[in-house]
Formats: C-alpha cells, sequence, structure tokens
C-alpha cells in the first residue's frame, strides 16, 4: 500500500510539473524527446535492480524449499509464466478486437 | 532485438549476483527510489501527451476491459496448468491470479506451504522479467493488449518499458490497469486458497 501511495505521489508531481512545463517552455518537443531518451538509458538501470532483487529473493525461497524439487520447480515456473501470460494475452486480443477497438 | 539482448543480458546479471549476494537492502531502497524517479518522468511524459478529457476516457474504458482480459487469461492460464500438471488446480490458479506481483504472492501462499510460496515468488519475478523483454517485441502492434502480460507490475516497475515502447495512452491505460489489478490480487488469491 505504501509504495502504490509513493507511485500515485510520483505521478502527481510528475503530472502537476508537466502544466508547469506547458506554460514555461516553448519547446515542448524537444523535452518530450529528452524525457523519452532518459527513460530509456533508465529502464536499463530499472532492469539491473529488479534482477538483483529478484535473484535476492529467489535464493531466499530456496533457502526455506531446500532445493531438493528443482527439475519440479522448472517445469512448474516455465508452465506458469508461460501458459498465463499467453492466455491473458489472447483473451486480451480477443476481448479488445471484438469489442470494437480496431 | 538489441533491447531484447541488452535487457536479457542485464536482468540475468542481476539475478546472478543477487542469488550470491546477502544484502540486499541497499538495492531494495535504489530500485525504490529509482522507480519513483522514472514514474515521476512518465507523469510528465503523459500529461505532456493528453491532448483531451476524450483521450483520458478512452483509455480508462480500454484499461477496465483490459483488467477483466487479465483476470481471465490468467485465471484460465492457471487451470490449464493445473490440469495439464497434476490436476491439483486451487495452487496453480492462486499462483497464476498472482499476476506479477510476487511480494504478495510468494509471502501469502509459503503461509499454506513453502512450495506454493517457491512457486508465486518465482513464476510472478519471471511473468514481471518477461513483461520487460516481450512486451517492447509486442508494442508495435498489440501495445494496448500486450499490456495484459504484465499484470500488476504495469502500475509501477513495467511501466516505464510500456511508456516507452507503447506511448502515452498505453502508459495511461497501463497505470490504470496495474492499478485495478493491485486491488483485486489481495482478495482473489486468498478466495481461490479458501476453495473447497
Amino acid at each position: 500500500m505504501f509504495k502504490m501511495l509513493g507511485v500515485y505521489l510520483a505521478l502527481a508531481l510528475g503530472a502537476l510539473t508537466s502544466f508547469l512545463i506547458k506554460r514555461i517552455c516553448r519547446d515542448v518537443n524537444r523535452l518530450k524527446k529528452l524525457l523519452n531518451y532518459a527513460l530509456s538509458i533508465n529502464v536499463y538501470v530499472l532492469v539491473t535492480l529488479v534482477g538483483l532483487s529478484a535473484g535476492s529473493g529467489i535464493r531466499g525461497f530456496l533457502g526455506v524449499v531446500g532445493g531438493t524439487f528443482i527439475n519440479r520447480v522448472v517445469v512448474d515456473v516455465v508452465l506458469l509464466v508461460a501458459v498465463p501470460m499467453a492466455v491473458s494475452l489472447l483473451t486480451a486480443i480477443a476481448v479488445l478486437r471484438l469489442g470494437g477497438r480496431l | 532485438m538489441k533491447h531484447v539482448a541488452i535487457v536479457t543480458a542485464l536482468f540475468t546479471t542481476g539475478v546472478i549476483v543477487g542469488f550470491l549476494n546477502e544484502s540486499i537492502g541497499v538495492v531494495s531502497f535504489a530500485l525504490n527510489a529509482f522507480l519513483y524517479l522514472l514514474i515521476f518522468i512518465i507523469g510528465v511524459l503523459v500529461v505532456l501527451e493528453v491532448r483531451s478529457v476524450k483521450f483520458i476516457a478512452s483509455s480508462l474504458g480500454l484499461a477496465l476491459r483490459l483488467a477483466a482480459s487479465t483476470v481471465v487469461g490468467s485465471a484460465l492460464g492457471g487451470a490449464i496448468v493445473g490440469a495439464l500438471i497434476e490436476g491439483s488446480l486451487k495452487p496453480y490458479l492462486a499462483v497464476a491470479l498472482g499476476m506479477g506481483w510476487y511480494t504478495f504472492t510468494g509471502p501469502f501462499l509459503s503461509i499454506t506451504n513453502n512450495y506454493w510460496g517457491l512457486l508465486g515468488f518465482t513464476s510472478n519475478v519471471l511473468r514481471e522479467a518477461a513483461t520487460f523483454i516481450i512486451y517492447p517485441l509486442l508494442a508495435k502492434n498489440l501495445a494496448i493488449e500486450a499490456i495484459s502480460i504484465g499484470g500488476a507490475t504495469t502500475m509501477d516497475t513495467t511501466l516505464p518499458v510500456i511508456a516507452r515502447y507503447g506511448g502515452g495512452e498505453a502508459a495511461l491505460t497501463a497505470l490504470v490497469h496495474g492499478f485495478i489489478l493491485t486491488l483485486l490480487i489481495p482478495i482473489l488469491v486468498p478466495l481461490v486458497m479458501e476453495l473447497p
């Protein structure tokens, strides 16, 4: 819940800053390009940090389980990642396209 | 493809280093601080791209339909995996309905069973990681529909990728989609575990 509040606070601050920028800045497109560039670079840092955090979490959970069922874990995890993602995507395509969006 | 290679390499390196290193207090703090900075940038970008109130209303409508698709798709996916593996539907359904929120699903399921806790954590971490890799590949043709693969993470960690590759409308839709799922997951996962 605390993280969610942080996200919405950061977003609201960004939106407020954006309104100010629209009033002050003449060349908004140039600023947009700059922000998009900052976003692309920072996405890489974010992915690395998420990886570090995930690695540490997996280590913690494996420590609890004991690492005895590693084969079963791999099969279960691969299926539980791939199948729900694929079915979600297909459902979204069906709902949004049949719903007349495209 | 270049992006996919870089993201995969960085994420894998991160997981290996994180797995081998015990001290993550600093990483956790840095991750949250960095995420807030990125979301601030996204807030600026989204508002710069908002053209009318109609634009916001259309994004909200899309997000609602998309969130419903994600819940139904994830539940169906979990049920299929449960049927394929051993016929024990309930835990697989609960893990799939975690929809990327590993910090909730892992610890919650480990109360019942450590193995389900491990699956809940690992599967949902990897769903988030896969979104970083797959979304940029799908964004060109399915910028809105592909948001559903990220589940609840589209509100925070995967939002920067969606904003970068999907644009302003996708970012706004992803934000609302992630928010709805974040509210639903703590209700759905315990509800599934309560089933007879």
